[in-house]
């Protein structure tokens, strides 16, 4: 062979040593690829690092593998997982740190290549021991994110007696890198499974039913005393359809959560078949940058409470309207005598307070009881201010009031409840009676309300001298209702007035009084034609 | 998905008409029995009256609003005002059969009576809902207990 041949050889021996190095690097590459594909697959963090040890072993050729995790509370290594045929013994023993080749590398983060590890004074020899493998060579790489080292991975004894290699040792460093990324990706999701289990586990025991919401109000999730009061299968886990009216009574809740913008309260009566109360919360959650992300509906079962209350009303109202008519009866009845001088002098007195007692008794069990129903007729409301002018004829009469009346005639009907109007009326004229001077001027006008047209407007001016503050709370039923009796005969007004706003509410109407001048009140109501 | 039909009618008792009008119409499209398009109309009666009694308040653009779907099993009225008065549908309805004065309650007992579900929501300050349901798969009403016809009704025959 001349120096050219010699030299064509030379090269190609360069060539097929390239070839080699390119074939190998491409299988590199390509298991490195294959790696990242297989770690990508699961979020299941035991499943992933059974992956990682199966990919370290075929990488590297070895016989066995294994993954140490730090715990940061121990300041130690665990061993998640072990392959190989004494994998299962290993499992539960703990490496301190620093010690062993694990040990070393998941305290200095730098890899190790151990050729011969029976000589060398680093490895643990506990592993061996206890697992009975013979350990004859090591190649130890950290698990790194960008934060910090989290475990270490080995593989152990090249097969065909080889020795690891640098090439081994890059090769499974650069996969570690990408197991270290998918192993925290994992626990991160782990911890928001466990999170999110955690949470559903408290939510469902909560006695309140719990619903939550999309930033679409579409329902996520559906407590267990959510689904018993809605009456939804604990099965159903398909919560689109609920959404649709013909599907369930939580459409009209939903419904109801799509109106709010803002946390706030609504309570709901469900009548028939089932008889509940609740009370909810709503709370709407916002992002960082404010958005709406969705809602929280809290309902808690307050029929038991209500069950109470309704029966206390039920009584009250019912002892005060029985006993207003016989009561009333009654006592007119005895004042007759007292007049006739066969009863004692202040029994009048006492009658009177007694017939304001039940009266109050009455107004209170109305108030108490929420928004009246009223009966509407078709009337003159002019008519109704005559009538019930009529009817107090002899009561203005005996203190000598001057009554004047400026009555719009052509007013449009209003549907009114009549009778309910006279007591707002009466209630007016009870004050006015008590608190005008005698012989002083009272003008009462009706005409169309001057600031809304849906309006018809009654007012009544009179003398009278009383502290801004009482008047300002003469409509005021709590203030009224706790006052009553304190204030008995030191010109208390009792819950006439605020009865009279009651009633006049449920008109559509409203009731207020204001200072006109010196020692001059107007009361104005108001009342929907 | 059936449609859900609705209405918007000015809060007045002179809008009753309207508002039966456009409920019955979806019934006699559906095809309601006589006898429960009947119990619909007394109930609707009385929850429109009602949402009109309670929609009354000072505010600007006072409705009612009536929304109503029928499907093969259920017919579904639901009326909302705006009054947002909030109350005890329990309290009335229950002492409306005790209490010897007034009409306040009758109509909520009326409804429960006639319809097969019933169900009110109340946002205080805002508005009241009352969905009723009636259902149609239900099999007829048993006459049988009701003994013979009083023929005496009509006369001599």
């Amino acid at each position: 062979m001349d120096a050219k041949d010699a030299l064509i050889v030379g090269q190609q021996k360069i060539i097929e040593s390239l070839q080699k190095d390119l074939a190998s690097t491409v299988t590199e590459l390509f298991n490195l690829i294959d790696a990242s594909n297989v770690m990508n697959s699961t979020l299941e963090l035991s499943k992933l690092l059974k992956v990682i040890m199966e990919l370290a072993e075929r990488v590297c050729n070895a016989e066995a593998s294994s993954i140490f995790l730090i715990d940061e509370k121990t300041n130690s290594l665990y061993f998640t997982i072990a392959t190989g045929e004494a994998g299962d013994k290993v499992k539960n023993i703990v490496v301190p740190m620093g010690q062993g080749i694990a040990g070393w590398v998941a305290l200095h983060g730098q890899p190790l290549l151990i050729a011969d590890a029976q000589k060398d004074r680093r490895v643990y020899r506990k592993v061996d021991q206890e697992s009975g493998f013979v350990t004859r060579s090591i190649l130890c790489v950290p698990l790194r994110t960008k934060e910090k080292i989290i475990g270490v991975v080995q593989v152990l004894n090249k097969r065909g007696r080889l020795d690891f290699n640098s090439s081994d040792q890059r090769l499974l460093q650069a996969m570690a890198n990408q197991a270290a990324v998918a192993i925290e990706t994992a626990r991160l999701y782990q911890k928001s499974e466990d999170d999110r289990r955690r949470i559903e586990s408290i939510v469902n025991s909560m006695g309140d039913g719990i619903i939550v919401t999309n930033n679409n109000f579409n329902v996520e999730l559906l407590n267990n005393a959510a689904r018993e009061i809605f009456q939804v299968a604990s099965q159903n886990s398909d919560f689109s359809q609920l959404s649709h009216i013909a599907q369930s009574k939580m459409a009209l809740v939903l419904g109801e959560l799509q109106k709010i913008d803002q946390d706030s309260t609504f309570d709901i009566a469900m009548m028939k078949p089932e008889r509940l109360i609740l009370s909810n919360r709503t709370t709407m959650m916002r992002d960082e940058k404010s958005s709406f992300t969705g809602a929280i509906l809290a309902l808690r079962n307050i029929s038991e409470m209500k069950e109470r209350e309704r029966r206390r009303l039920e009584f009250l109202s019912l002892v005060s309207h029985k006993l207003q008519e016989p009561a009333l009866d009654l006592l007119s009845s005895l004042k007759v005598h007292t007049n006739g001088g066969s009863l004692p002098e202040d029994f009048s007195e006492k009658l009177d307070v007694m017939c304001d007692l039940v009266t109050n008794l009455v107004y209170f069990s109305e108030i108490e009881a929420g928004p009246m129903r009223i009966t509407r007729y078709e009337v003159q409301l002019v008519e109704v201010v005559q009538e019930s002018l009529t009817q107090y004829k002899e009561t203005f009469a005996k203190k000598r009031l001057r009554i004047t009346t400026e009555l719009s005639p052509e007013l449009p009907l209003a549907h009114v409840d009549m009778e309910r109007i006279k007591v707002v009326l009466h209630n007016i004229f009870d004050l006015i009676v008590k608190q005008a001077p005698a012989e002083s001027e009272v003008l009462i006008k009706v005409g169309p309300d001057p600031d809304n047209q849906q309006l018809l407007r009654i007012t009544l001016g009179f003398a009278a001298r009383m502290d801004p503050d009482k008047l300002a709370r003469i409509f005021d039923r709590a203030y009224q209702a706790e006052n009553y009796i304190t204030l008995m005969g030191e010109d208390e007004v009792g819950l006439g007035l605020a009865f009279a706003k009651h009633i006049l509410e449920a008109h559509g109407g409203d009731i207020w009084a204001d200072a006109t001048g010196v020692e001059r009140i107007r009361i104005t109501a108001t009342v929907m034609k | 998905m059936e449609d859900v039909r609705k209405i918007s009618i000015p809060c007045s008792i002179k809008s009753i008409p309207e508002a039966k009008k456009f409920v019955m119409g979806i019934a006699e499209e559906a095809n309601i029995p006589m006898e429960m398009g009947f119990k619909l109309e007394l109930s609707l009666d009385e929850a429109v009256m009602n949402a009109i009694d309670h929609g009354s308040a000072l505010k600007d653009d006072q409705v009612v609003e009536i929304a109503c779907l029928a499907n093969t099993n259920r017919f579904i009225v639901m009326i909302t005002d705006y009054g947002g008065k909030p109350f005890n549908p329990e309290y009335f309805e229950k002492l409306a059969a005790k209490k010897t004065w007034g009409e306040g309650g009758r109509g909520i007992q009326l409804i429960t009576s006639m319809m097969d579900e019933v169900m009110y929501l109340f946002n205080p300050g805002r508005s009241t809902t009352l969905m009723m349901a009636m259902h149609l798969d239900k099999p007829p009403e048993d006459l049988s207990n009701l003994g013979p016809p009083d023929l005496s009704l009509f006369g001599d025959l």
